[in-house]
């Protein structure tokens, strides 16, 4: 017996609220970027109608800044990346013969908290939406120069959405490397599930700087803390941070839609792709080479040459790889009988212009020529070349290159290729002439200079017509949904697993395990498909069908929403001061609320029995022995990794600037430190203690441990707050320099972290209680849990000399 | 691993805590002490990880996840200071 007949229909509401099925999640996505799409769209259209002619006053300069900012935040982060997750979730799961990811319910907790941080940035627009670019260049964005409410706002939900991009990348990394089906090697998985593999390790890493630099900026922002504020720290240091997220981001967006292509490629040239493995190679050297080019970004600012010179080099080598890629693409085109249909068309289109795009960034890696062209509109118009020609017009492929898959219908194939002609058109218009004003600033609301005139007005009926022409696909889909005609499983003759199931998919995806041989070949009883290079072979699998498998969890949403209403009531509390009593009795309730719903929410969630598919012949290599959570975990606290060691980052930066950092012993006493080094190493030992209880199933041990573990736990926090207190006493508040901003902020996060390890046992302890992680198996568990709590031990390993000894 | 194992490692973990605030009483010159007690540091952040977290137990590619992290980090900590060593004469 499948689930299907407990999951709510389409219509209902309960079903879009609560599902954590991997289709519904994805379609969630694909529906809510597409939104952000027609958001951002929107607000680049007015920028469009105000440079139209010469000297135009269509909007205030104010508005006009806050157009483009907020333009280039949506489109980057709200549309771009989601649309491509949309896709990621519907497909990925199908390509590996996966039954769903590896944690549902975190797949929809990804979805309800980007779905929140939007809404954040969305209220900004009450109070200001940002206007200082998308870039958020501080000191530009701290309190002394944009005192708004909305860019706090927007920095919390930007917050939000990392949290969201972290915790997607943790599952859809779990659910790749370990949930691949029986057989089925890394080498032969299909090109997006590699683009998406390597695009969650890039999100994983890069986020976090961001994140980091996000948290110093709300600081800055509530706190008065002096990160940005300062000549030690100031522009430079946003820039570095911003920029470690911001170069990979680039490839972020760019790699689903290539490994898009690569899929639609073969099925449309009827031949595999060529250089297969090469271009894999290629992608993954990129992806390494993504964490060393960011400072080309940065080479008007003064820096070291040394370094200018090795980010030229590195800006340079990061173009190789995309050569062999592009050249490996368009050779399986001229080696393949192309079908012209309209997933292949905007492949086409979308190799075309990424060449351009490509090449123009090149440009952009020698230091003489950035200089020159440095914040002009040929920058705007190479990005766009690459982010939209590549990413977004290649996305717009996948879209109909999968959208039988997912809605079991047919386009309008006319339509289809109508949009793609008004794109492509729109496209050219709009962007080419921006490369022809290679000396127009860009960011600038008006212009007096004739010679631009022309083709800014081409720009501007390109901008309608490339809008438009969007319409025309909504359009075309919405009305295909209802009249298309049924697509069957596999329309295209497609050569990757998502085909060999029907269309729309059933809920658990695969009856039966499909399996995959040494040549490739991939095996389902009473239905066929073969994999590049494979032969079409039937196998004798047996079918599995009673595969028990919870798709409905209200808890996700609640966490999400729990999330939000903290951020907004942590917003209204650094308000009060400045409200009244009724404003300030609001914001606290607000907070009160948070903090009871995420109570709420993580105690639902942790009691919840959530069943999830786990097949035991899956295929894992190299993880194949790591249990599916300790892999989760583990993945997650590399991207812990990175949030701290930017923090310690930004301190030693900051340090190496600051001529008179206090001297041991004056501000930071010793014996604070020291006491609460002794009191996290014991407490670390009482965890591993707990583990080596649950071994021996004493109940009483563990809960003894794990007891012992939180009163160290409390007291380091006591002894924290003690500390602070004392500080506050003397005089350094938060916004004491430059020293104690480091000192509050980075200390501040890692007893957050303490505080979340303290909820996490008070959990553990409760399904201790009633005899649960005991034996070798239960003890999984609490090993999860020490791996968490030893890297808050190893944090405060390296916090405690940095602050208290050197 | 068992008790003896975890119990021979806390002893290392606070001695070489204890040692860390022997060292900073000693007269050695800024940057022996730094390089020391940073490297003290490094030296129970691995232990830690080792055999309280059994990373030593975990396959390889466990390993190499969480040290491209860190290797990351080192190259924005180096690059950014490297950048800004003009500026401070260094």
């Amino acid at each position: 017996m499948s689930e299907e007949h407990h999951i709510p229909p389409s219509y209902s509401i309960k079903r879009w609220l609560f599902s954590t099925n991997h289709k519904d999640i994805g379609s969630l996505y694909i529906v809510t970027s597409l939104y952000f799409l027609f958001v951002g769209g929107a607000l680049a259209l007015l920028v469009r109608v105000q440079l139209t002619v010469p000297n135009n006053n269509f909007i205030a300069s104010s508005a006009f800044n806050q157009a483009f900012t907020t333009h280039g935040l949506i489109m980057v982060l709200w549309f771009l990346s989601p649309f491509a997750f949309g896709f990621a979730n519907w497909i990925v799961p199908l390509q590996i013969g996966a039954r769903d990811l590896a944690f549902p319910r975190i797949n929809a907790l990804s979805y309800w908290l980007y779905l929140f941080s939007g809404i954040l940035l969305l209220m900004s627009s009450a109070a200001g939406l940002p206007d200082g670019g998308w870039t958020l260049y501080a000191p530009l964005t701290t309190l002394r120069f944009t005192p708004n409410l909305g860019l706090s706002l927007a920095a919390g939900g930007l917050i939000l959405f990392i949290v969201s991009i972290t915790v997607s990348s943790v599952n859809f990394i779990t659910t790749i490397l370990k949930m691949r089906a029986p057989g089925m090697k890394l080498m032969q998985m299909p090109m997006f599930t590699w683009t998406i593999l390597l695009t969650v390790f890039m999100m994983l890493y890069a986020f976090p700087s961001l994140l980091a630099g996000t948290i110093m900026l709300m600081g800055d922002r509530t706190l008065g803390t002096m990160y940005f504020g300062s000549p030690q720290g100031g522009s430079l240091l946003w820039d570095h941070l911003f920029w470690f997220f911001g170069h990979p981001e680039v490839y972020v967006v760019l790699f689903p839609a290539m490994g898009a292509i690569g899929d639609i490629i073969p099925t449309f040239t009827r031949r595999p792709l060529y250089g297969r493995k090469y271009i894999i190679m290629s992608f993954i050297i990129v992806a390494l080479l993504s964490f060393g080019v960011w400072g080309h970004h940065m080479f008007v600012t003064g820096y070291d040459p040394l370094v200018a010179k090795i980010f030229t080099v590195t800006t340079i080598a990061i173009s190789l790889p995309f050569d062999i890629i592009v050249i490996a693409m368009i050779e399986s085109l001229v080696k393949g009988k192309v079908r012209l249909k309209t997933p292949m068309l905007f492949v086409l289109g979308s190799i075309a212009l990424f060449i351009v795009g490509g090449i123009t960034g090149v440009f952009l890696g020698s230091v003489a020529l950035d200089y020159a062209l440095r914040g002009t509109y040929f920058v705007v118009a190479h990005f766009h070349y690459v982010m939209v020609g590549g990413g977004v017009v290649a996305l717009f492929g996948a879209f109909y290159y999968w959208y039988p898959k997912i809605t079991g219908k047919m386009y309008d194939e006319g339509l289809g290729k109508a949009h793609f002609v008004l794109s492509v058109i729109g496209f050219t218009l709009l962007y080419f002439p921006m490369f022809m004003n290679y000396e127009m600033p860009r960011r600038v609301v008006t212009f007096t200079e004739t010679q631009w005139a022309f083709t800014n007005y081409l720009s501007t009926i390109g901008g309608f017509v490339f809008g438009l022409a969007q319409i025309l696909m909504l359009y075309n889909f919405y009305e295909s949904s209802k009249t298309g005609a049924p697509a069957g499983s596999n329309p295209w003759n497609g050569f990757t697993l998502e085909w060999a199931v029907p269309s729309p998919p059933p809920q658990n995806d695969f009856d039966v395990t499909p399996r995959f041989s040494e040549d490739g070949t991939i095996s389902l009883p009473g239905l066929g498909a073969f994999a590049n290079g494979g032969t079409h072979t039937m196998s004798t699998a047996h079918a599995e069908h009673g595969i028990m498998e919870s798709h409905l969890s209200q808890w996700p949403v609640a966490l999400a929403g729990a999330a939000f209403t903290l951020i907004l009531g942590i917003l209204g509390v650094t308000l009060l001061p400045t409200a009244s009593f009724i404003e300030g009795m609001l914001y606290l309730w607000i907070l009160l609320t948070g903090f009871i719903l995420g109570g709420l929410g993580l105690y639902g969630f942790a009691k919840e029995k959530f069943v999830s598919f786990e097949d035991e012949e899956a295929e894992g290599w190299p993880f194949k022995h790591v249990a599916r959570v300790r892999m989760g975990v583990w993945v997650f606290l590399a991207s812990e990794v990175i949030l701290f060691g930017t923090f310690i980052g930004a301190y030693i930066f900051i340090r190496a600037g600051t001529l008179d950092w206090p001297a041991i012993n004056t501000v930071f006493q010793i014996q604070h430190g020291a006491i609460n080094t002794f009191i996290l190493l014991t407490s670390s030992f009482t965890a591993v203690m707990a583990l080596v209880y649950s071994k021996r199933e004493s109940k009483a041990g563990v809960i003894g441990s794990l007891l012992l573990t939180i009163f160290l736990g409390l007291w380091f926090l006591y002894n924290k707050a003690t500390e602070w207190q004392e500080l506050f006493h003397e005089g350094h508040t938060f916004d004491s320099g430059v020293v104690m901003s480091t000192y509050y902020i980075t200390t501040g996060a890692h007893g957050a972290h303490v505080i979340g390890g303290l909820a996490a046992m008070t959990i553990l302890i409760g399904g201790a209680l009633k005899g649960r992680h005991m034996g070798e198996h239960g003890s999984e568990n609490i090993h999860n849990f020490g791996l968490y709590w030893h890297i808050v031990d190893i944090i405060w390993i390296f916090l405690f000399p940095l602050f208290y000894l050197i | 691993m068992g008790v003896v194992t975890y119990s021979a490692i806390f002893a290392i973990l606070i001695g070489s805590t204890v040692f860390e605030l022997i060292l900073i009483g000693q007269p050695l010159s800024q940057q022996v002490l730094i390089t020391s007690i940073i490297g003290l540091a490094g030296v129970k952040a691995v232990l830690v990880a080792l055999f309280f977290q059994h990373l030593k137990d975990e396959p390889k590619a466990i390993s190499s996840i969480v040290l491209f992290g860190f290797t990351a980090v080192i190259l924005l900590i180096t690059l950014s200071l490297l950048s800004i060593a003009a500026l401070h004469g260094v």
